[in-house]
């Protein structure tokens, strides 16, 4: 009987083996042999809604043609609600795209609790690849401040009344190129800055090996290592004014911003995330400027334009197109700017943020990029980042990336 | 001239030549914790929309 039971045993744990042999083998048969995304580059319109779109694509190019995000092969809705408003802000629909969770307004990558969330950027930087933030905002506003910070309050740029500021963090997180405007939130006030500690944060920023730019003529002229650019002391200027046209004035454009950070991230092998933004479509939107939303929008697209080529060049580039939620509550009716007599006019019905869906556009690897299509949540779009990154080569559903190990 | 602020996610609920009575809600404050009233009865003058706050803030004439 003993024999009996030891000869069964080891039929057993032989059997147990070869079934877990088999089943590595096959997994391993599944897996390509790299992940399907090198890079991933996600540009965000700031409140750009599908009204801004539609009124950007008919006053530039008119009914029929299409905006460069329109052309992407996939495309969706998505929804924008924080964790406690049904109408979002940048710092906590900034920190869905940026972690794939949900935060209560005004939040930035933490929850309500204090939980520190990891971002889609610090993943990227723990698995080898080179990270950039370019904005037409302060580097350290809420969208971007989103990708590279966790503060409870986003206000908190410059300076905090406990922890360390969006600013310091930002500098210290390991992000390679850093581009857009809020030179004061880097500087002590002794130097007509913000910074109530009275640290430096520019002369740190050359003890991390950055290169330092002020101007548009010096940032073009960089072409390998690190880049820290703050062209203004605030936000940059708007399309409108016509210090940001890459020609006139010294702040760069979008678009060289854009180019730049590209060509230099793309130069590590292990590839690149890179986050874009449109900062000032919603600064147009809230004051219902029409025509300065419209400017932004197509300032914006003309970005997303460099990156379609890009991506075009480089397959594995997962490319996403979306806002963070929309602003001023556009509308279309034939009145307003460009109605009474025009074909067009764009109104607003609204000061603020508002609750509708916005749009997703991508391209990419089909087995990732085929996921933007649909309704989905701006939680999703986080997740999906974040499982192109790890070396999964397919996503089941985006819900269930909640359970995959991030590590 | 007395200037109130209000958070610019939900906007505002005046517009410049609005009359205004003291208690008046004129939106959201900065934390999300509650309304913005007016401070005075009066004439709204202005209301500029501040990037670096990301909040309207509303000036109000004063008016017996």
């Amino acid at each position: 009987m003993r024999r009996v039971r030891r000869i069964f045993i080891k039929t057993a744990v032989v059997a147990v083996a070869i079934c877990l042999v088999a089943t590595s083998l096959i997994v391993q048969a599944a897996l390509p042999s790299a992940p399907p995304v090198r890079n991933i580059i996600l540009m965000i319109g700031d409140g750009m809604g599908v009204a801004a779109i539609r009124a950007t694509q008919l006053d530039t190019k008119g009914p029929d043609a299409r905006l460069s995000m329109e052309t992407l092969p996939y495309s969706g809705l998505v929804t924008t609600h924080s964790l406690n408003s049904s109408i979002t802000d940048s710092a906590a629909a900034g920190t869905a795209l940026a972690t794939g969770y949900k935060t209560n307004n005004r939040m930035i990558s933490m929850l309500p609790d204090g939980t520190i969330l990891r971002t889609v950027l610090e993943y990227a930087e723990s698995k080898g690849k080179s990270t950039g933030l370019v904005v037409t905002s302060r580097i350290t506003d809420a969208t971007p401040a989103a990708f590279a910070s966790h503060v409870m309050n986003r206000e908190w740029e410059g300076k905090a009344p406990y922890g360390k500021d969006i600013a310091l963090q930002m500098l210290y997180a390991g992000v390679e190129v850093l581009l857009g405007g809020g030179r004061m939130e880097f500087l002590p006030t002794a130097l007509g800055g913000v910074r109530i500690d009275e640290r430096n944060l520019i002369s740190e920023a050359f003890a991390l090996h950055y290169t330092y730019v002020e101007t548009r003529d010096d940032m073009l002229a960089v072409h390998q290592g690190n880049l820290l650019g703050l062209f203004t002391k605030s936000r940059m200027d708007t399309v409108q004014s016509g210090l940001r046209d890459g020609v006139h004035g010294t702040e760069p454009s979008l678009v060289q911003m854009t180019s730049k950070a590209i060509e230099l991230l793309d130069q590590d092998p292990e590839g690149f995330f890179l986050m874009v933004e449109g900062s000032l479509i919603d600064l147009e939107a809230h004051d219902n400027d029409a025509e300065g939303v419209i400017a932004e929008t197509a300032d914006f697209d003309a970005a997303v334009g460099v990156a379609i080529a890009f991506a075009s060049r480089h397959p594995s580039t997962l490319l996403i197109v979306t806002a963070d939620h929309e602003t001023g509550g556009m509308a279309i009716n034939g009145l307003g700017y460009g109605g009474e007599g025009s074909r067009y006019g764009f109104v607003f019905t609204s000061t603020g943020h508002t609750g509708t869906m916005v749009a997703v556009f991508a391209s990419g690897p089909p087995v990732v990029a085929g996921h933007f299509t649909g309704v989905m949540d701006n939680t999703d779009i986080g997740r999906i980042m974040f499982a192109a990154i790890c070396r999964f080569p397919s996503i089941d559903h985006p819900r269930r990336l909640q359970f995959l190990d991030f590590s | 001239m007395p200037a109130v602020r209000v958070e610019a996610s939900r906007g505002t609920s005046v517009k410049v030549g609005d009359l205004v009575k003291r208690g008046q809600k004129l939106g959201i404050a900065l934390d999300f914790r509650g309304s913005v009233t007016s401070p005075v009865d009066g004439v709204v003058r202005s209301v500029d929309f501040d990037s670096e706050t990301h909040s309207f803030v509303i000036k109000i004439e004063e008016q017996h």
